[in-house]
């Protein structure tokens, strides 16, 4: 889901500097860009696997996205995030231009990684063209990158490998789907405003055991734990008026997990497009609508740069009864890129036991 | 201001070089003069007159011998002392006048006052009491070149009396003016010198013109030749 | 001091009106020039370093090419196995647009940010067209607002020879931020398909810290090299400072001119007043009082000149800079200068500049008027006599500045600072030399306008050596004004054809053929096989012309298959090898051009490495012959060694010989027709017509070297004006006493004309040796130290007339106002005056 608005700011600031204070001003989509030529997410597809964990150049924007608890054997706690963006410039391919830079897309990526007991939060971001081999992305067998960061399979089947290094830090894991990609929305059709074009393709593997080994400047932990990928597609999802997002995803103990997210418009109200879904232990579907979720805050974290997030929530399954407290790791798990928004790896308690763990994403504060 | 002076001039030599030959132009020369006295001296073209003029005045130094003037030792001042010294002491009317032509009559009286940092006020009614004296208060504003022979030697003979000096030295004073204005100036010169008592030495090689001095001294060849209270002739 | 004193001064001035005037113009021109040369050369300076801030960013070093290029494939692997992040590929070009030189930037906008912020802020929009729309570029807001082009324009470029349209994507920054005039900014793949580049990339800038340096180095490939940031156009650079060190010097000339000037007013005014300052002896003023109400008053004239001069030099160098900017940007680098830059301090140094020179100027007259005896009767004839005794010693002085002039010239054989002092001296010391000069010649001619001159030319030749004070100051002055007008014209027209001879004598083929760089080696050689098959065609020439980076810079290296008459197009400086075009095909041997030869002190004999694809190679010095055209250097090498070494079969240009005595145009039109497959980049030209377009382009750069010579010009003109006719004006009374004695107004006029003509004649006559000695030391010293350049020196006899009627006219004229006043005066006014 989320995150078109981040690309739209990306590429508005990502080549020239800091994005504008206000995200929640943001249009949804960059002035003057058309969506004219652009494939749109308007109804029902069939999903085929490994083709569709690949690129889908005729829409906007995709991304692959995985966010993760680890812990080392210490039981030191850690939580990741790593997010590749691609951005089309134009529906079609460039024209040739004899040029072996000439580009149609551009990609982002996001990576951060929680040291929850050095009290640390580590992030970095890469930009650059899909050409000359800087970027891209293809299917089979799997490969998403960006400059020296990738997520890759050797072949279909194996397991994933994430290897992304910054300055400061570096995450390398060996990720193994726990099931097949699991559809979100209508089959796999998330709406995400009124009108009907406004939606995008969504499908998420919502448990991958996850290990390998994080290092942190001259500090190596070796780590596993659980990884979340989400997978979407789109040209134009939010509507004008929607101002930001709370999106949640929680992995618990009891095999189940669950994804939700409330879509904010300008009042702070859940707009009726807020959804999600929640995956029982043995793969039944439960679908949630807004008013099956109840979403309360419980505390806020005050940013450096003025800004309050909520890091403890309160959230109520009304169908299926049940009280989750969130609670965020740690509360500075700012992404403060070119795109500032809040992520972060969080705990969740039931009735105060520790029943799971999960991520939390949240724009437009 | 009102100070005379006493001029004492010893064994004054003054040697000039000439195309390899030397001159003595002044020879072991004696010389005093007493306080408010009007002397006049005499002699021929090259006698040393003006020689002696100018050693009285600290423009020139004598190779030997010396010069006292009011107690100063003119002989022994360098350059700038002896500037000073005439600038305070020391009133001239030459021959040719020498008034600055870019400046009125009233300002080249000024001039001395000026120099001698007297105030503004001050200078001012002096000024204009020594151009009534000078019978020129209608000609302030005037520039020299505006004014006859006659005037411009009033006005230089105002300009040197103007700061009282103590000694007023006077070159030919009449030597560029017709007989009867000559007359008139020197009249004017003598009257002004005897009412503000000042040593008044006037040189001259006209006898005519020495009738109204105290003493008269003749040079010739560098030395006195003949000295008298009044004319002898 | 005494304000009568002052009142009195500041009269004298003011009565004197002309002559202050004069004297005031004379300051003000000499402070005009100095400051517009100054603001003109650092509004240059400013804006490349401005342009050179905004391009470099943070950029810490430089990864170039050998060969000029890099392969692009190479970026990818620094930032993917390297993970190097800041570090951004560049892709520069010239390109022309309105006929003006640009330079074409392409440039990833996604790895800018950490370098630069030269990409401003684009909207996505914006972004999508520069990456997506072919030929898009960015025109800087200062250049699109001089050419008044807007977002979405398409405007023409010329491209190596070939015109391309291109759209205007938007407009880089705005009035506030200094996007440098003169750059056009185009992604980069829009850039590698103009600039017909595919594969290569001019270069990728980094920012490295030790750490990454010593690794990358370490790992560099071969034909790779990685030099600090700023290191680039090193080379040019020193050649456009010594450009801009040039030009200051001469308007620091043109001020000497001026001080001169004004010497001999002040002298002339001190003249004028000795009988006051006499009395002010007299009256108790002592000499320092005196000297101190002189400088006083020079100091408003020089206060008073400074400040007209800073006006008038600010309106001058708005023009100055342009010229400025162009010279550099036609020989040097890409610049382009959007306006006048000034600062506080520059418009402070040009108003003490001109203050000190004035008080320098005043010294010696004021020191004059302090020694002034308190004596009544003025005493003429002994100033004279002292002027008279001073010019043995005069003279003696200046010999042992001129001496010391040629001694420094031999002593210290580098460094142009040396060159400069070494000329000053002869200057100083030939000018000293003059009131000699003008006795001896006085003297010469007094026995014969004894025997035929009227009583008025007698009179006035007579009245020349009688009043050497004032006549050899002024005549000094003159010859230095005259002189200087006479060297600069004498450097620019030797320049001028040189270069014209050079040109003949270069261009030996009777066509020449560009072919675009991307023409593909098969093509030329098949071209080439058709052209000798041509009927016209004789013979071909053949030339590979490309960039090489050395570890001193870039130059061009040119390999040469010659035609039999090609050899003739060079001229050598100093020996040459034994047997040395055998040696030269045979590849043994690299011919070096004298600018970059002076530059690394190269010559025959010596060994040189060049950095070739294959690696490092040694070549021997053949010969270094002159080059006016390719700064900063030129390497010539024949082309079967450079085809052996760098592996490139591609052909530049084609020099075509053809038969005489055959009509011209059929072969034309049948070359044409070859070349057509070629398209627009190749081009056929005449060595006629390459010649008129470089003696263009030469003149063009040399406009404002001109310039500055026409300002000299016009301050001599106004110098001689105002020393002349104050001196004339000093002696009014002496004239007057002329007239009193019988002489009739029409001697008079004769006396003063032909006095006035005599000066003018001896200082453009004795301007004539000094203007050729500083020409010499300009074209031979100052020039070769600058640019490396060998000039053949010529005096042409037109500028030797010029300089001649320089001075007389401008005396004559200066004659004209005291003669005729003097001649309508009646004796007694004229008497009574001072």
């Amino acid at each position: 889901m989320k995150h078109l608005l981040l690309l739209a700011i990306a590429l508005l600031c990502g080549c020239v500097e800091a994005p504008p204070p206000a995200l929640s001003g943001a249009p949804g989509v960059p002035a003057g860009w058309g969506n004219e030529g652009f494939l749109r997410a308007d109804r029902p597809r069939a999903f085929s696997f490994p083709e569709d964990h690949g690129p889908h150049d005729g829409y906007r924007s995709e991304w692959w996205y995985l966010t993760g608890n680890l812990r080392d054997r210490s039981g030191r706690r850690f939580g990741y995030q790593f997010t590749a963006f691609r951005i089309a410039l134009l529906p079609q391919p460039t024209p040739q231009r004899g040029s072996a830079w000439s580009a149609s897309h551009i990609w982002m990526a996001h990576l951060a990684l929680t040291d929850v007991a050095g009290e640390r939060h580590h992030h970095d971001e890469r930009f650059a063209r899909e050409a000359l081999g800087l970027a891209g992305a293809q299917a089979e067998p799997l490969r998403v990158w960006v400059e020296d960061w990738q997520l890759s399979q050797s072949a279909f089947e194996r397991p994933w490998q994430l290897r992304a290094a910054s300055d400061r830090f570096t995450i390398e894991l060996q990720l193994a789907p726990a099931h097949p990609p699991r559809l979100q929305g209508e089959a796999g059709l998330s709406r995400k405003g009124r009108d009907p074009g406004n939606a995008s393709y969504y499908y998420s593997i919502t448990r991958l055991a996850s290990a390998g080994r994080v290092r942190i400047g001259d500090d190596e932990f070796l780590v596993d734990g659980d990884s979340w990928l989400d997978r979407e597609w789109s040209t134009s999802a939010l509507d004008p008026d929607q101002a930001g997002w709370d999106w949640f995803s929680l992995q618990l103990d009891d095999g189940s997990d669950l994804m939700f997210y409330r879509l904010r418009d300008r009042g702070g109200n859940a707009s009726p497009q807020s959804a999600g879904n929640l995956f029982l232990a043995d793969g039944r579907r439960i679908a949630l609508r807004r008013e099956d979720v109840t979403l309360t805050p419980r505390r806020w974290w005050r940013s450096d740069d003025g800004r309050s997030y909520p890091v403890a929530w309160t959230l109520t399954l009304n169908g299926p009864a049940r009280r989750f407290e969130i609670e965020a790791l740690m509360d500075a798990q700012l992404m403060a890129l070119s795109v500032r928004y809040w992520e972060g790896a969080i705990e969740v308690r039931e009735a105060g036991d520790r029943v799971g763990h999960g991520y939390l994403e949240m724009t437009g504060y | 201001m009102n100070a005379t002076a006493s001029v004492n001039a010893r064994q004054l030599v003054r040697v000039f070089t000439e195309g390899g030959a030397q001159r003595r132009v002044l020879d072991r020369l004696d010389l005093s003069i007493a306080r408010g006295e009007r002397l006049v001296l005499l002699g021929r073209s090259g006698s040393g007159k003006s020689t002696l003029l100018n050693l009285l005045a600290g423009i020139d130094r004598p190779d030997s011998g010396s010069i006292e003037i009011q107690g100063v030792r003119l002989s022994d001042c360098t350059e700038r002392s002896r500037t000073l010294f005439r600038r305070r002491h020391i009133g001239f009317v030459y021959q040719f006048f020498n008034l600055l032509p870019t400046l009125t009559v009233a300002e080249n009286i000024a001039l001395p006052l000026e120099l001698n940092g007297i105030g503004r006020s001050q200078a001012s009614d002096l000024i204009g009491e020594m151009l009534s004296l000078v019978g020129l208060a209608d000609r302030a504003a005037a520039f020299p070149d505006r004014l006859s022979g006659g005037e411009q030697q009033r006005v230089a003979i105002a300009r040197a009396l103007i700061h009282r000096p103590a000694l007023v030295l006077a070159d030919e004073p009449t030597g560029n003016l017709d007989a009867e204005t000559g007359e008139q100036i020197l009249q004017l010169l003598n009257r002004l010198a005897e009412s503000l008592g000042q040593t008044l030495l006037t040189v001259t090689h006209s006898r005519r013109l020495a009738r109204s001095a105290d003493r008269i001294v003749t040079l010739e060849q560098g030395v006195i030749a003949h000295e008298s209270a009044t004319l002898a002739w | 001091m005494v304000s009568l004193l002052h009142r009195s001064g500041r009269r004298h001035l003011l009565r004197h009106r002309w002559q202050s005037a004069l004297a005031i113009l004379g300051i003000t021109l000499g402070v005009a020039v100095v400051l517009a040369v100054e603001l003109a050369n650092q509004s240059a300076r400013r804006a490349f370093a401005l342009s050179l801030e905004q391009i470099e960013g943070r950029v810490s070093h430089r990864l170039v090419g050998v060969g000029g290029t890099l392969d692009e494939n190479f970026y990818r692997q620094l930032r993917r196995a390297d993970g190097l992040r800041e570090i951004a590929p560049v892709i520069e070009g010239e390109v022309v647009l309105h006929g003006e030189r640009f330079k074409l930037l392409g440039l990833d906008p996604l790895a800018e940010r950490p370098l630069r912020s030269l990409l401003p802020k684009l909207d996505s929009l914006q972004l999508r067209t520069l990456m997506t729309t072919p030929d898009t570029v960015l025109l800087p807001y200062a250049s699109a607002a001089r050419l008044a082009i807007g977002t979405n324009d398409r405007i023409e470029l010329e491209i190596a020879g070939e015109r391309r349209s291109v759209t205007v994507a938007g407009i880089a920054g705005d009035s506030g931020t200094a996007v440098p005039d003169g750059l056009l900014l185009a992604d980069i793949a829009s850039a590698q398909t103009l600039l017909r580049m595919p594969g290569v990339i001019s270069r990728i800038e980094l920012r490295l810290n030790d750490d990454d340096v010593r690794k990358l180095a370490a790992r560099l490939p071969a034909g790779m090299r990685l030099e600090r940031a700023g290191r680039r156009d090193s080379t040019s650079r020193a050649l456009s400072d010594a450009f801009q060190t040039n030009l200051s010097a001469m308007s620091l000339l043109a001020l000497l001119v001026g001080a001169f000037l004004i010497y001999n007013a002040m002298t002339v005014s001190v003249l004028q007043r000795r009988a006051q300052f006499g009395t002010l002896r007299l009256l108790g003023v002592t000499r320092g009082e005196l000297f101190r109400l002189l400088l006083g008053e020079t100091l408003l004239i020089g206060a008073f000149g400074s400040v007209l001069g800073l006006l008038l030099g600010w309106l001058l160098a708005q023009g100055l800079v342009t010229l400025v900017a162009r010279t550099i940007n036609d020989l040097f680098f890409s610049l382009r200068v959007s306006s006048l830059m000034v600062q506080p301090l520059d418009l402070f140094r040009g108003g003490l500049l001109g203050i000190l020179t004035t008080l320098a100027a005043t010294l010696l007259p004021a020191l004059e008027a302090a020694r002034s005896e308190p004596i009544v009767v003025s005493r003429r004839s002994e100033l004279e006599t002292r002027a008279h005794r001073a010019v043995p010693w005069l003279a003696l002085a200046g010999i042992v500045s001129l001496l010391a002039g040629g001694a420094m010239l031999v002593l210290f054989r580098d460094g142009l600072l040396a060159g400069f002092v070494a000329l000053f001296l002869l200057i100083i010391g030939y000018s000293l030399c003059v009131p000699g000069g003008v006795l001896l010649i006085t003297r010469a001619l007094q026995p014969l306008t004894e025997r035929f001159g009227g009583i008025g030319t007698r009179l006035a030749v007579r009245g020349i050596s009688a009043s050497l004070s004032r006549t050899g100051l002024a005549v000094a002055a003159l010859t230095l004004a005259v002189a200087t007008t006479l060297a600069m014209g004498t450097m620019i027209s030797s320049f001028r054809t040189t270069v014209s001879d050079w040109l003949e004598q270069t261009l030996q083929g009777d066509l020449y053929l560009s072919l675009p760089e991307r023409a593909n080696a098969a093509a030329a050689a098949q071209l080439i096989s058709d052209l000798h098959r041509l009927q016209g065609v004789r013979e071909l020439s053949m030339g590979r012309s490309r960039p090489l980076e050395l570890a001193t810079g870039q130059v061009r290296l040119l390999a040469l298959q010659t035609a039999s008459r090609s050899h003739r197009g060079f001229t050598f400086k100093g020996h040459t090898l034994a047997s040395l075009w055998p040696r030269f095909h045979a590849g043994e041997l690299l011919l070096v051009s004298e600018p970059y030869a002076y530059r690394e002190h190269l010559q025959a004999g010596d060994s040189m490495t060049l950095p070739t694809p294959a690696g490092p190679v040694e070549f021997l010095v053949g010969g270094v012959f002159h080059d006016y055209g390719t700064n900063p250097g030129l390497l010539v090498m024949a082309m079967s060694s450079y085809r052996h070494h760098w592996r490139d079969q591609r052909i530049s240009t084609l020099g075509i010989f053809l038969h005489s005595g055959q009509p011209w145009e059929p072969t034309i039109s049948a070359i044409r027709r070859l070349t057509a497959s070629f398209g627009e980049g190749a081009s056929l030209a005449a060595n006629g017509e390459i010649r008129a377009r470089s003696l263009a382009l030469f003149d063009r750069t040399f406009t404002v070297t001109r310039v500055l010579r026409l300002l000299v010009v016009l301050i001599a003109f106004v110098g001689i004006l105002s020393a002349f006719m104050a001196m004339q004006l000093e002696r009014s009374r002496e004239y007057a006493t002329l007239r009193a004695t019988g002489l009739t107004p029409g001697e008079l006029l004769r006396l003063v004309v032909v006095q006035s003509a005599l000066l003018g004649l001896l200082a453009g006559v004795l301007a004539l040796p000094l203007g050729w000695l500083m020409g010499e030391t300009l074209i031979e010293v100052i020039n070769l130290r600058s640019f490396g350049w060998t000039l053949q020196s010529l005096l042409p006899l037109p500028l030797l007339g010029e300089a001649l009627l320089l001075a007389l006219s401008a005396s004559l004229l200066a004659a004209l106002y005291p003669a005729l006043r003097l001649s309508r005066l009646p004796p007694a006014a004229a008497m009574r005056e001072e």
